[in-house]
């Protein structure tokens, strides 16, 4: 008898050490570890779970502040900026890094059949929408500058890794690759790093690891007409992945009650009129997912169907009549929430 | 005579000692059965307590920073309903209401943070990229990490 009460006894005492020793374990994983600063035009945000998480989100800061000052269109003397400079005058020797985005970019260029177009800076900073002071331009200037828009007019040379734009006047914006394109540096350096954590770079989001409790990252995909933006249409997780969502919501402004939105389209030179409201595009190569995410939009509902299923990535698309079209191999990793949208077999 | 009567002397304590030792053995095993009870109940509490605690921790800490720099940090749980700038931003104005808080009156030029409308769920963000400053709804859980 005294031995069942001594083995009921032991049994509590177990469970209450469990019990204690399962809340020692949770208060012993790391605090995760914010940084936010702003580069290329926007916000970057990490978040990491480790030990040395400040480390990490420290290199991860000076790598994109590096590469901002080497690459990017408004910083004066970026190497981007000597190529735009030199437009129509000479070719210019760029790094190996500029040279191979640039090869690439123009890949994207061919493939998408001018939909996505990385000479269409004349346009970007003619219509200023990532400016201070955007501003809608006269009829004769978008026409101008759209002139100046061609892909093909970009002159590579492998063997002297020279960059030359055919034509005075024309420039290179990268911001269509850029962000998702840095999402594979952050890759290498978290995974040098055992990180665990996301990193978002103006909302394209790469995510390492799982969480502490070995459960995965879970990313909200907004709800493209929420006007306070902080809703969102479902869950998703895509670990060791790029997200990358292009919608109109995400940069725009008013003028004369009538909303300008940041996503240009090269072929008439004002603002995409897509039939979408959003594509979220998920794909281990970071400038496959900001590119495509991109084109997607602007070619709109059409196009849809031919990259709904592609190996090499997986899309979640909203249309204006509130359907969500889903790479088949996304389920059970995206979750519908919302009551607004429908899922379209 | 005498030994008969040590005898039914030694039996009558014998049959005391075992009344009480079966009293005391009762008594005991009640108050091992209340011991047991009450661990059994404050574990089962602890759990529950834990468990609702989760649960019902939505209202966070809004963090306000400019250029990546914390500026402010505001249990919205308990702060009360006020608009109030930063120091070193004066252009960009916040509300607390209803424990939630919002960018309002900001001078810029496309007015977007403005529209995030109020935050109070956990991981929310909102930027006003011109005047570089993120308002943040910071917490120890929340079903989203990130928003994209």
């Amino acid at each position: 008898m005294m031995k069942k009460q001594n083995l009921f006894l032991g049994g509590i005492l177990l469970f209450s050490i469990l019990l204690n020793g399962c809340t020692e374990a949770r208060q012993t994983n790391p605090e995760p570890v914010v940084n936010e600063f702003f580069a290329f035009s926007t916000l970057i945000t990490q978040k990491l779970y480790q030990e040395n998480g400040n480390e990490v989100i420290e290199q991860t800061q000076q790598m994109l502040r590096d590469k901002e000052q080497r690459l990017s269109l408004y910083v004066e003397g970026s190497e981007l900026d000597q190529v735009n400079q030199m437009a129509g005058i000479a070719p210019v020797q760029v790094s190996e890094e500029l040279f191979e985005m640039v090869s690439v970019s123009k890949r994207y260029c061919e493939l998408s059949e001018g939909r996505f177009d990385i000479t269409i800076a004349p346009l970007s900073v003619l219509w200023g929408v990532d400016s201070e002071h955007p501003r809608v331009p006269e009829k004769e200037k978008i026409e101008k500058a759209l002139s100046l828009v061609d892909y093909r007019k970009v002159e590579l040379d492998e063997e002297k890794q020279t960059i030359f734009l055919a034509e005075k006047g024309m420039a290179l914006d990268l911001g269509g690759i850029a962000k998702g394109y840095f999402c594979n540096d952050v890759r290498e350096l978290y995974e040098a790093a055992g990180s665990i954590g996301w990193i978002s770079i103006g909302g394209i989001i790469y995510n390492h690891g799982t969480k502490p409790d070995d459960s995965d990252f879970v990313f909200g995909i907004r709800d493209p007409e929420d006007p306070v933006g902080v809703a969102y249409v479902g869950t998703l997780t895509a670990p060791e992945k790029v997200i990358s969502t292009t919608g109109a919501y995400e940069r725009y402004f008013e003028e004369d009650g009538v909303i300008y939105h940041h996503i240009l389209d090269p072929k008439t030179g004002y603002p995409s009129e897509s039939d979408l409201l959003s594509v979220t595009v998920i794909c281990k190569d970071g400038g496959l997912a900001d590119y495509l995410s991109t084109t997607l939009y602007i070619a709109g509902s059409e196009a849809i169907e031919n990259y709904r299923n592609d190996p090499r990535f997986e899309v979640i698309v909203i249309d204006k009549n509130h359907n969500i079209y889903c790479s088949d191999s996304l389920k059970g990793k995206f979750e519908l929430t919302s009551e607004d949208y429908q899922l379209y077999e | 005579m005498n030994k008969k009567s040590n005898c039914k002397v030694n039996q009558l304590d014998k049959g005391e000692e075992l009344v009480e030792s079966r009293f005391t053995f009762r008594f005991r095993l009640r108050i091992e059965f209340w011991l047991i009870l009450g661990v059994v109940v404050l574990c089962a509490g602890i759990l529950l307590w834990r468990g609702i605690k989760e649960k019902t921790a939505p209202i966070g800490i809004a963090v306000i920073s400019y250029d990546g720099e914390v500026q402010m940090r505001i249990d919205l749980s308990s702060e009360q309903d006020k608009t109030f700038t930063f120091e070193k931003n004066p252009k960009v104005q916040f509300e607390i209401q209803d424990h939630a808080i919002r960018f309002v009156h900001v001078e810029c030029p496309d007015k977007l943070c403005e529209k995030s409308g109020f935050l109070r769920v956990e991981n929310q963000t909102a930027v006003c990229l011109p005047n570089r400053t993120t308002l943040t709804i910071q917490g120890s859980g929340g079903e989203i990490d990130a928003f994209v």
